[in-house]
């Protein structure tokens, strides 16, 4: 048959960063991980569409990966995908093909590697050095960087060739076995040795005592070489008294750097054994973290070898090289024992390019796969992997998506078009909810103000003349703290309300049981009503839209069968309409936003997956919403059964998939602009609302509304609660429609009420001088200042003035400058800052952001 | 149902109402007794108008509308309050504060070098509470720490005001108890010897200061004695200072320890080792209830007159017509409302008004303070455990009572569950 021309073509390459569940049961010690997929679309030569997937898993130290460098060398790889070809002729014209761009890979990143790496002090030089002289004696590997990102890239270059071929990935790299045995390894961590084999001995008695299966212990470098061989000794008398199995495989007993001396504990291992009570008895030391390339493999084989090796594919740089290394092992000690393994939170593709490798190498006595679902691993069927898009457990944990050739967000997002901020890199450091004890700040730096801030929530503002004014989230000097204290109780909300001529749902509370009441009063009121507990949470127990006395003795059974079934119950009126909800400063509305369930709108091209992943995207470009992605959650399973679709359908263009029936924001609703549309007589009930409680002078009123082009009094409307301390970035970033300045109103009214000292317009650049009290030094603080300063384009400089206390001046535009000021109070990993306090200098010259000894100019202050 | 007041002492039960409400209380009945009408929610949350309902005064646990979100939030956060008042120049007991997740060991290498005996207290929440002044030793520390890992509504002498922050936090667990987030933090003090005072800051003044021999709101108290008279004036502008400190405080309880109360500041070691944004009454009444009772017509009076509102004279007797609404089980709330004002010595009548709306009716006349006594009661549960969501009380001339307990016998038959009066 003639191959000639059979080949495939990248023709889009896209990498994705997703935080790994943290296993099902919540229970999970299994911490979530950020792993990176790999998706390739190419074409073959009779223009089929291919797909091929691979799932990095960046660990540190563990394969060589560093945080944001790690992704930003798989951007630098996957970039060069687009236009690549594979030979498809053969499986060996294939392999070579994918082995040589993985070479190139390897490359690039060595030299990536060395570049991050070079001298940036005398202390690293010196590192340096002592680097080198340890690889030259043995005692470290020059091993290769990143190797936990090259795996998923290889993966993904395997999958698209075996799809190609219509093989799966284990025929492709040769398969070898049929059906592999799993197990998992005990973990004992102790420094001491005869805690951990206590440890061994507790956990064996509990699964019911010896048995002929090898034990398998991983002590994961727990322990010194003295303590590793009297734990070696121990366990060889346990077992000869048959407190343990007759074979125990004991991985990793020394740290990394004592790897040296493993061959020497596998003699001690044989001499234990052969003196123990029983005959049998076998002692296998397993070398696995101290193995991650061919050179560290071949070192250990030299200094006389182990009895055992564990290979994890993500720790050795890829598939390929972890079966070079096996095989590699097998040859030169044939009665070696093999595991296979991951590294710890490993997603589908992950595990499936494992099994693929377990079919594919000439011994394997374990695979270690994370779950102990089933005893026995059989040859994949393929094609590829035998994995699709993982979008069951990733579609809602997307931080990060890039495609090459690039694509816009934006257009990408049928349907209307939604807002995208350029803030939301400034805000990200300061977490899911940073805009809402930050954005008050940064209107009151904008006017000029000096601040200090205790926390992520607090700050206090002054003109330097009259008194501070106190800020903790929105909790300000504008609204009385007796105006807090109401609005936080419905019911004295309601009435409140009602004696003030507000419209509110009818309601009223009953004690527990008390139904024959309850219906009456549903009765007088009429239905439909809402039952729901007095002091509710979350919604639990709560049902809605109940027509008729039927149904709302159903709702008391649901009530009573809840967690809250013991309180007393509420039954109100229930109002039909939309949610909105709508900002009122003074005595005047000032925002107001439509709050929709979340939904997708199809294009008739892409799966409802594809447009969640694409929507969620959209919301991380906004300040407010990057961290409240649309959820694939129990609701949004609902929604979709009841519309006959999956996660896998394509809806029709135009067709809107709900995927909640919730308008919280937080759980993945819209925000849509509405205040120029908002009827007049709307606005007259908010601010009647507002002023029926004492002193309160900001408030998010929670409305429920038929139309809000309508007048109030021709349509079904209620209030249902006043927020005193409302979140201010959801009108102040909707995700469509116009954004309005709530911050900056808010900070208006705040120095209009107490006559500040401060500037008629808002600064559109920042000159600041900070100063950071706490623990500020020995952290790290000023190189994360000048990291984050440089990403953020702000100018200046920063110095440590004593052991806990840091100055630095930031000059740049009024967005990313102030928001790396409010950052100043969280700091690096482990700093404590105590307060920042930010005061306005005459700009002085400065390029570029530097760490300084002493202060390079005389600073004014001014203001 | 008719009971004779004579058999009744005209001493109100107040040991039923916890330490908590005692401002919330006093402002209450100073307000019946300037002959304000009064509209009472749930938590304390009071509205007090004048007779022609022209004007409003409100307040939360007595403290008045003035007092901001934002200066009780500090007031409640140890932390930033203590940042505030170091700023400020006002001299505080060094202190630190740490969580009980990893902040422990931390908090005894601190109490080690700070020098035992040392005070413990939550770092946020409600002042004056849950404080363990003289911790001696490492044992104790741990015990206070241990106190202090139960969550907040689990502890006998926790409370918390109705702006408190909220906790969302997920609790922790220990051992299979329930404990408060990791994050949690408590404060660590050096401890000041000396007199213990109490001052009273209402709009910048100084009201009233109280030696206490105890810590206020703990079991230790025992006691305490008015040393208005004898204070010395930086003390007392010490306490306006620090008030000052912390904008946007009408009222505050300021507690300041000295060697000696009648000596300069300057001339003795001091702190300030608490400002709460709550009048802390107790105190007071720790002297005499007329004390706690003066004072809070001080506050009333003080709120009134940055409102622009005039009060009426003190009267010993008022009659009200009292309005309750959602009230659960609403016969037994008005047998124990009755119940309740016949042992107080009160005159009038309850009934039932609307079974549907659970809203009962009433008229009572007697001394404001058992009026005020019941109406929070009822509030908050404390009347066999019955309820209400509002009570309002409307002033009616003296006399109505008779009038009304007489005649509402003609009510339909649904309408009278409880009625009394004089015989």
């Amino acid at each position: 048959m003639d191959h000639t021309g059979r080949a495939l073509t990248v023709i889009r390459a896209h990498a994705i960063a997703y935080r790994t569940p943290n296993g099902g049961n919540g229970q999970s010690k299994q911490p979530v991980r950020g792993n990176y997929l790999v998706k390739l679309e190419a074409t073959a030569a009779d223009g089929a569409a291919l797909i091929g997937l691979g799932e990095a898993q960046p660990r540190g130290g563990e394969t060589g990966d560093r945080g944001s460098a790690s992704w930003d060398f798989l951007l630098a790889c996957v970039s060069t995908l687009e236009n690549r070809t594979i030979d498809l002729a053969d499986r060996n014209a294939a392999l070579t093909s994918v082995r040589s761009i993985v070479e190139e890979l390897h490359a690039r990143a060595s030299a990536t590697g060395a570049e991050l790496s070079r001298p940036t002090s005398l202390r690293s030089t010196v590192r340096g050095w002592a680097k080198q002289l340890a690889g030259r004696s043995g005692r470290i590997d020059d091993v290769m960087p990143f190797r936990g990102t090259l795996f998923g890239i290889e993966t993904a270059l395997l999958d698209v060739a075996a799809r190609g071929l219509e093989v799966s990935v284990a025929e492709l790299l040769g398969i070898h076995g049929e059906k592999v045995a799993t197990s998992s390894p005990l973990v004992a961590m102790s420094a001491r040795a005869e805690n951990n084999v206590a440890t061994l001995e507790e956990a064996v008695a509990e699964h019911g005592g010896v048995d002929e299966r090898p034990l398998w212990v991983d002590l994961r470098g727990s322990m010194t070489p003295p303590a590793a061989s009297e734990f070696i000794r121990l366990v060889a008398d346990a077992a000869g008294d048959r407190r343990l199995p007759r074979r125990i495989i004991v991985e990793q007993p020394v740290r990394n750097r004592n790897r040296h001396l493993l061959a020497g504990l596998q003699k001690k291992a044989d001499a234990a054994a052969a003196s123990a009570n029983l005959p049998g008895v076998e002692i296998q030391v397993m070398a696995g973290a101290s193995v991650s390339s061919r050179q560290g493999l071949d070192r250990l084989l030299g200094r006389g070898g182990v009895g055992a090796l564990n290979v994890r594919p993500a720790a050795v740089g890829g598939l390929m090289a972890a079966a070079d290394i096996v095989e590699a092992a097998v040859t030169a000690q044939p009665g070696i024992r093999v595991h296979l393994s991951q590294v710890d939170a490993a997603g589908e593709v992950a595990s499936a390019a494992l099994h693929n490798l377990a079919m594919a190498v000439s011994r394997v006595d374990y695979l270690f796969t994370g779950d102990d679902a089933a005893e026995y691993i059989t040859a994949p069927t393929g094609p590829g992997l035998g994995a699709g898009m993982p979008y069951e457990t990733m579609v809602d944990r997307i931080t990060e998506y890039e495609t090459f050739p690039p694509r816009n967000a934006q257009e990408a997002v049928p349907g209307r078009t939604p807002n995208v901020y350029s803030e939301v890199p400034f805000l990200q450091p300061l977490g899911p909810n940073g805009t809402k004890g930050h954005l008050l700040e940064r209107e009151a730096l904008a006017l000029g103000l000096s601040t200090i801030r205790f926390s992520k929530g607090a700050f206090v503002a002054t003109d330097n003349v009259h008194d501070p004014l106190v800020f903790k989230w929105s909790r300000s000097p504008l609204s009385s703290a007796v105006s807090l204290a109401l609005c936080t109780h419905k019911e004295a909300t309601r009435m409140r309300l009602r004696r003030a001529g507000v419209p509110v749902p009818r309601g009223r509370t009953f004690t527990n049981g008390d139904y024959g009441a309850a219906r009456a009063f549903a009765e007088r009121i009429g239905y439909p009503v809402v039952v729901k507990p007095a002091m509710g949470v979350r919604g639990i127990g709560v049902v809605a839209n109940i027509q008729d006395e039927r149904e709302l003795d159903l709702a008391f059974r649901q009530l009573e069968d809840s967690k809250l079934g013991s309180q007393d119950f509420i039954v109100e009126k229930h109002v039909t309409g939309r949610d909105y909800r709508i900002v009122v400063i003074g005595d005047e509305v000032i925002a107001a936003i439509l709050r929709e369930p979340a939904s997708v709108v199809g294009d008739g091209q892409h799966s409802v997956a594809e447009l969640l992943v694409r929507k969620n995207l959209v919301r991380r470009l906004n300040p407010h919403l990057w961290g409240r992605p649309i959820k694939y959650d129990d609701a949004a399973r609902y929604q979709l059964e009841r519309a006959g679709l999956t996660l896998n359908s394509v809806p029709a263009a135009g067709q809107q998939v709900m995927l909640s029936n919730s308008c919280s924001l937080s759980q993945g609703g819209d925000s849509i602009d509405v205040l120029d549309e908002l009827h007049p007589s709307i606005k007259d009930a908010c601010v009647q609302a507002v002023k029926a409680v004492p002193g309160l002078a900001f408030c998010g009123v929670d409305f429920l509304l038929e139309d809000h082009t309508q007048p109030i009094g021709e349509q079904q409307a209620g209030i249902c609660e006043l927020n005193a301390h409302a979140a201010i970035g959801n009108c102040e970033y909707p995700l469509y429609g116009t954004p309005r300045e709530v911050a900056r109103t808010f900070i208006h009214e705040c120095v209009d009420r107490y006559k500040l000292v401060a500037s008629d317009t808002r600064a559109e650049n920042l000159a600041l001088r900070l100063t950071i009290k706490g623990k500020v030094t020995g952290v790290g603080y000023r190189g994360w200042m000048r990291k984050r300063a440089e990403g953020f384009g702000v100018t200046g400089w920063v110095r440590n003035v004593n052991a806990r206390t840091v100055e630095a001046v930031l000059v740049g535009p009024t967005a990313a400058t102030s928001a790396l000021a409010a950052a100043c109070v969280l700091g690096p990993k482990n700093a404590l800052p105590t307060s920042v306090s930010t005061v306005h200098i005459a700009p002085p010259d400065v390029t570029g952001f530097a760490i300084v000894d002493r202060a390079p100019q005389e600073l004014t202050h001014v203001g | 149902m008719s009971v004779d007041s004579v058999e009744s002492t005209s001493e109100t039960p107040l040991g039923r109402l916890t330490p908590d409400v005692r401002d919330g209380f006093e402002v209450h009945q100073a307000a019946l007794r300037r002959g304000m009408n009064v509209l009472l929610f749930p938590r304390q949350v009071m509205m007090a108008s004048t007779p022609d309902g022209d004007r409003e005064l409100t307040f939360i646990h007595g403290i008045p509308q003035s007092s901001t979100l934002g200066a009780v939030t500090y007031a409640q956060d140890k932390r930033m309050r203590r940042a505030l008042l170091e700023r400020a120049g006002i001299p505080v007991p060094k202190g630190a504060t740490f969580s009980v997740g990893r902040g422990v060991n931390d908090a005894k290498s601190f109490a080690r070098r700070t020098g035992y005996p040392v005070v413990v207290k939550p770092a946020m929440g409600d002042n004056a509470i849950e404080t363990f002044a003289g911790v001696h030793d490492e044992d104790q520390l741990d015990a206070a720490i241990d106190y202090l890992r139960t969550p907040p509504a689990e502890r006998a002498t926790f409370s918390r005001a109705a702006y408190a922050l909220t906790e969302l936090r997920e609790p922790g667990e220990e051992d299979g108890r329930v404990v408060v987030p990791p994050g949690y933090r408590f404060l660590i003090e050096e401890h000041v010897p000396g007199e213990y005072l109490r001052f009273l800051v209402v709009r910048g003044l100084v009201r009233s200061v109280v030696h206490c021999f105890g810590q206020p709101g703990s079991a230790a108290v025992r006691g305490a004695r008015d040393i208005s008279a004898d204070v010395h004036p930086t003390l007392q502008q010490l306490a306006i200072d620090a008030t000052r400190a912390l904008p946007g405080l009408s009222v505050a309880a300021v507690d300041m320890v000295v060697a000696d109360h009648q000596r300069p500041a300057a001339e003795q070691r001091l702190a300030i080792v608490e400002l709460s944004e709550r009048p802390g009454l107790v105190a007071q009444a720790a002297v005499s209830e007329q004390l706690s009772q003066q004072m809070g017509d001080v506050i009333l009076n003080l709120h009134a007159e940055e409102t622009g509102v005039g009060l009426g004279d003190v009267r010993d007797e008022v009659c009200v017509e009292i309005h309750a609404e959602a009230i659960p089980d609403l016969d037994g709330a008005v047998e124990a409302v009755a119940a309740a004002a016949r042992s107080l010595g009160l005159t009038g009548m309850a009934k039932v008004t609307d079974r549907i709306e659970g809203v009962a009716d009433g008229v009572l006349q007697g001394a404001p303070h058992d009026i005020a006594w019941l109406a929070e009661a009822l509030l908050d549960g404390k009347l066999d455990g019955h309820r209400a969501m509002l009570v309002e009380a409307r002033q009616r001339p003296l006399g109505e009572a008779h009038q009304a307990a007489g005649g509402s016998a003609g009510e339909p038959a649904e309408a009278t569950a409880a009625e009394h009066g004089k015989a």
